[in-house]
């Protein structure tokens, strides 16, 4: 992937990259939490928290990062996850180009793994099956060997068939 | 619409860099015959994101080190901070705001404040006005815990937010957020109990399953 021009300037000021990159990360949070309220608020938050120690290595693929790991945690509360979950039933059908075993991975999914897995496999979770990316695209964005990434995912489709068979029993 | 991409999905973040610049030939290449990823890049051009507007945290203004308007004032306000030490029974220290949690682990207590739009985090002071939250830092796992918030100052002790049952993870919010009014050091305490709701009982800094922040009023109320 080669990097953006119009990223790396606005990479220098944060209200620059919050103007050229907000949109894109909030659609990222919207995919995630399927709510664009609480997208919307995630991203905000984000900025104005960086926004005292902004450097220019705050690329969008670092934020794009630091957007899953917020989400995730507003998915940890419980008390965010039932408004969620009700909220995602009144929301638009998401595309589902990369599903987990002919499943879209939604708010629902993600709430009954984030318990069960830490966060490393919960990034690998998001960028694959939210994010849709390759595992090849995956690996390099985290920063890990392609033989992590198929393992995690060994891990995450172990968990959902454990999810499904207490959910049968 | 169908799901099914002609190969591999072009990622969204890799649409949305094309969107930026449009300088990833294989992204053009690819969605000219792929109607799925088409469809998505289409979805990405046509949303539309009202940005809310991004408020540089406040810096604190150069004031004069000294006026003599403030000596009552002032004077009354650390008299009330007094009072709220007498009261809890000693200084909260720095490490006062983590508590040990059976079942939990290290749990570390902290605020947010949100003040005319603008949210910090490393701040510990307060005016009319201000809305505050609470959140707690633990160790992701399988527990959960049970959060009890109250605050305290020279007039007594207010629980503003109901109990809350929570997950372990970096800075979850305890729902809901209050409000602190007078010129009074206050003192916002979370009771924390891995098993149920944590009993209301007077919390101390340095209680088990007790972390205490002080927040101090930024000017005493006028005379």
């Amino acid at each position: 992937m080669e990097p953006a021009r119009k990223a790396d300037v606005a990479a220098q000021d944060p209200q620059g990259a919050y103007r050229s990159w907000g949109p894109a990360l909030i659609r990222k949070a919207d995919r995630i939490l399927r709510s664009r309220e609480d997208a919307v608020d995630v991203v905000h938050a984000l900025f104005a928290d960086l926004i005292p120690r902004w450097t220019t290595e705050m690329d969008l693929p670092y934020l794009y990062r630091a957007v899953t790991n917020r989400c995730l945690n507003v998915v940890r509360d419980r008390g965010n996850r039932a408004r969620l979950l009700e909220r995602e039933q009144s929301a638009a059908a998401p595309v589902g180009r990369v599903r987990l075993d002919d499943q879209i991975v939604g708010v629902g999914l993600i709430a009954a793994l984030v318990d069960r897995l830490d966060d490393a496999h919960m990034e690998v979770l998001v960028g694959r099956f939210v994010d849709d990316f390759t595992q090849e695209e995956l690996a390099e964005h985290l920063g890990l060997s392609r033989k992590t990434i198929g393992k995690r995912l060994d891990r995450i489709r172990d968990e959902v068939l454990k999810l499904r068979a207490e959910d049968a029993s | 619409m169908s799901a099914s991409c002609i190969s591999e999905p072009i990622s969204w973040l890799r649409l949305e860099r094309f969107v930026l610049d449009g300088r990833d030939a294989a992204v053009a290449i690819h969605v000219a015959s792929c109607a799925v990823c088409s469809a998505c890049l289409a979805e990405i051009r046509s949303d539309v994101v009202a940005l809310p507007p991004l408020v540089a945290p406040a810096t604190p203004e150069r004031k004069p080190w000294f006026n003599w308007r403030w000596v009552v004032p002032a004077m009354a306000a650390a008299a009330a901070a007094i009072v709220v030490l007498v009261i809890i029974g000693r200084e909260p220290t720095r490490h006062e705001h983590v508590a040990t949690i059976k079942g939990a682990g290290e749990v570390v207590v902290g605020v947010v404040r949100e003040r005319a739009g603008t949210i910090r985090r490393d701040v510990t002071t307060f005016l009319p006005g201000d809305r505050w939250k609470v959140v707690i830092t633990c160790a992701p796992g399988p527990s959960s815990l049970w959060v009890d918030v109250a605050v305290l100052d020279a007039a007594g002790i207010d629980y503003p937010l109901a109990p809350a049952q929570l997950s372990c993870g970096n800075e979850i919010v305890v729902p809901g957020a209050f409000e602190i009014t007078g010129s009074a050091v206050n003192v916002v305490c979370a009771r924390l109990d891995a098993d149920g709701i944590p009993v209301r009982e007077p919390p101390k800094p340095g209680d088990p399953g007790v972390a205490c922040i002080m927040l101090s009023p930024e000017r005493p109320a006028p005379p």
